[in-house]
């Protein structure tokens, strides 16, 4: 992989190759990486530019390319959580819908709605439980190879975040109605 | 509202919130990454700020997207093709991990019939989210849904449960939990996008499960560790030794390679073994693991790990280390080595046993056996322990493990 004026030219070709395992990820990994980074669509796009740089860079390291997606995801939301943990950037919310939104007015309304609101106040962990679960479509097993954890703590994490979701809009729903 | 139509109100709420499909600005960045020196892009953070490097590169860009198109394979999209480049030197791989893969892997369903590796004591109405073990107590901790506050909890040996509720804005972020006897410390990975306030270790009383001290720190917490001298603090990019009482930090030493710098490897485990404290660094699957001298910090060896792109993190006792994985545990010797290599499918959680290592695994259908696997690496017990929620405590021949809304207290088997 190393030299000087180097094409990707056939399948074997590792630049060729990456090209080729990388670009069905794209959609859903930058959709998830959205959702754990709370609506941020340009920390997004930052944390998946990250994720594959960083893949590419450790790309050698890939045994299995069946196992790229799952690897790929992984590194999409460790990603994430770094730029969580890193940086100070504000919530998205109110103010920010229109950044957030501006294709779809709909959504801007959407964003007041208890159980979005009640998603961007869940914990990075259970946000990318949840994302990976409904924006993905991963099972357990699936989010526990994605996210580094084991399938009993996603369990234990989705399970907390449905709760704590559904507590959310019980409680908005009850001063609606006060 | 049925679980099914909430779980279906969640799924359209997560799809308003990531609406929008990655935009062509982050395929043009992408579609530059096989071209151009990637230790140079990932520090600039993108193709833009490649600057006027780019406009020569982007010619020759066209080539390489030719090139894969002409090979009949779907190059990245986006404005990128359009663009010019020149062809970069790609960067060597990264340097061959220095740890040998063992060649065979004890298989569990090698193993005949085991007896049993727990059995059963007592069942207990409360969830936890963090658990620790001390002579024969159980602490646990539990956040409270609002996140501004958390019930701490301890069970005594005869079964009596003590109750605390702390008032803290920090509680959301309870991340780690380490008891040593007379004091609990917990450890905070705050998330600066909702709160301004720094990361702290927060030390209660055993007894009262009460406050007793805080201390901020500089970052978020990977690890904890303590005995009755010393506790010990696992930053990002160096480990910290505190009072156990004050919090007064003692000494720190900064790990290399490790950096709080966004994209860098980071100290991503932690934990006391009986031959020093143990931490890996890394980031994508290129893990170096440390070993430390617990009094003054000093590194006394490290080693690049295997298949560090399955290593999920470190486990460690009085007597024994282990390295844990998605599907297996290694035992780590006195000088920092990985050894055995023992086959646990599905990990879920792992704690030391003395010299032994007592391993969660998941069996499908919401149910999980607790394996008992000794210092040779052999699994030696088996039993199955119902849904654990990858939650386990273990002191002595106390196992507690959660089970839904439920923590279950477990005795060991003496084999």
């Amino acid at each position: 992989m190393t030299g000087e004026g180097y094409r990707p030219t056939s399948p074997d070709d590792p630049a060729a190759s990456f090209a080729r395992l990388v670009e069905p990820e794209l959609d859903v990994a930058y959709r998830v990486a959205t959702f754990i980074l709370g609506g941020d669509l340009l920390e997004a796009e930052d944390a998946v530019n990250d994720a594959a740089l960083r893949a590419w860079q450790h790309f050698a390291d890939l045994r299995d390319p069946a196992r790229f997606d799952a690897w790929f995801s992984r590194i999409v939301v460790n990603s994430c959580r770094d730029r969580l943990r890193q940086h100070r950037v504000r919530p998205i919310t109110g103010s920010d819908t229109e950044r957030l939104h501006t294709p779809d007015p709909a959504s801007a309304i959407a964003l007041s709605d208890a159980l979005e609101r009640a998603m961007l106040a869940l914990s990075p962990d259970h946000r990318a439980v949840v994302g990976l679960r409904y924006l993905a479509d991963c099972s357990l097993d699936e989010i526990a190879k994605r996210t580094g954890a084991r399938t009993g703590t996603v369990k234990s994490r989705l399970h907390f975040a449905l709760r704590a979701l559904r507590a959310a809009v019980d409680a908005d729903a009850r001063e609606v109605t006060r | 509202m049925s679980d099914d139509r909430f779980e279906e109100a969640v799924r359209a709420a997560a799809r308003r919130i990531a609406a929008q499909p990655a935009p062509d600005s982050l395929r043009t960045r992408l579609a530059l990454i096989p071209t151009s020196h990637p230790h140079r892009a990932a520090r600039r953070g993108s193709f833009a700020d490649v600057g006027l490097g780019g406009a020569i590169a982007a010619a020759v860009l066209v080539i390489v997207i030719v090139a894969i198109v002409s090979a009949g394979l779907p190059p990245l999209r986006g404005p990128a093709a359009a663009a010019s480049g020149s062809p970069k030197p790609i960067p060597s791989t990264p340097a061959t991990p220095t740890e040998t893969t063992p060649s065979a892997i004890p298989s569990i369903s090698a193993n005949p019939v085991l007896p049993d590796s727990v059995k059963q004591v007592a069942v207990y109405d409360f969830e936890a989210e963090l658990m620790a073990a001390s002579e024969s107590r159980l602490f646990g901790v539990r956040v409270e849904s609002s996140g501004g506050s958390a019930v701490i909890f301890r069970i005594d040996p005869n079964g009596t449960v003590t109750n605390q509720l702390v008032q803290d804005p920090l509680a959301a972020y309870y991340s780690s939990l380490v008891v040593n006897g007379s004091s609990l410390y917990i450890g905070t990975s705050v998330i600066s996008r909702f709160t301004d306030q720094a990361d702290e270790i927060i030390r209660l009383d055993s007894a009262t499960l009460s406050v007793t001290a805080r201390k901020k720190l500089r970052g978020a917490v990977i690890g904890l560790a303590a005995d009755a001298d010393n506790v010990w603090v696992a930053l990002a990019d160096r480990v910290l030794r505190v009072d156990p009482n004050s919090l007064a930090i003692r000494s720190t030493t900064a790990i290399p390679g490790a950096s709080l710098t966004l994209g860098e490897p980071a100290v991503n485990s932690f934990a006391h073994g009986p031959d020093g404290l143990l931490l890996t660094v890394g980031a994508a699957g290129n893990d170096v693991l440390y070993r430390l001298d617990p009094t003054d910090l000093s590194i006394l060896g490290q080693t690049n790990l295997a298949d560090a792109d399955q290593v999920t993190g470190l486990v460690a006792g009085a007597e024994g280390a282990w390295l844990t994985a998605a599907d297996w545990v290694q035992t780590i010797d006195s000088s920092g080595h990985t050894v055995t290599r023992t086959a646990t499918p599905a990990l879920q959680a792992a704690a030391a046993d003395g010299q032994a290592l007592l391993a969660l695994v998941y069996q499908g259908s919401s149910s999980e056996v607790l394996l008992r696997i000794d210092e040779a690496g052999g699994v030696v017990g088996s039993t199955e322990v119902g849904d654990t929620g990858g939650r386990i405590a273990v002191d002595g021949d106390d196992v507690w493990l959660l089970n839904g809304p439920s923590v279950i207290h477990w005795k060991l088997v003496t084999p």
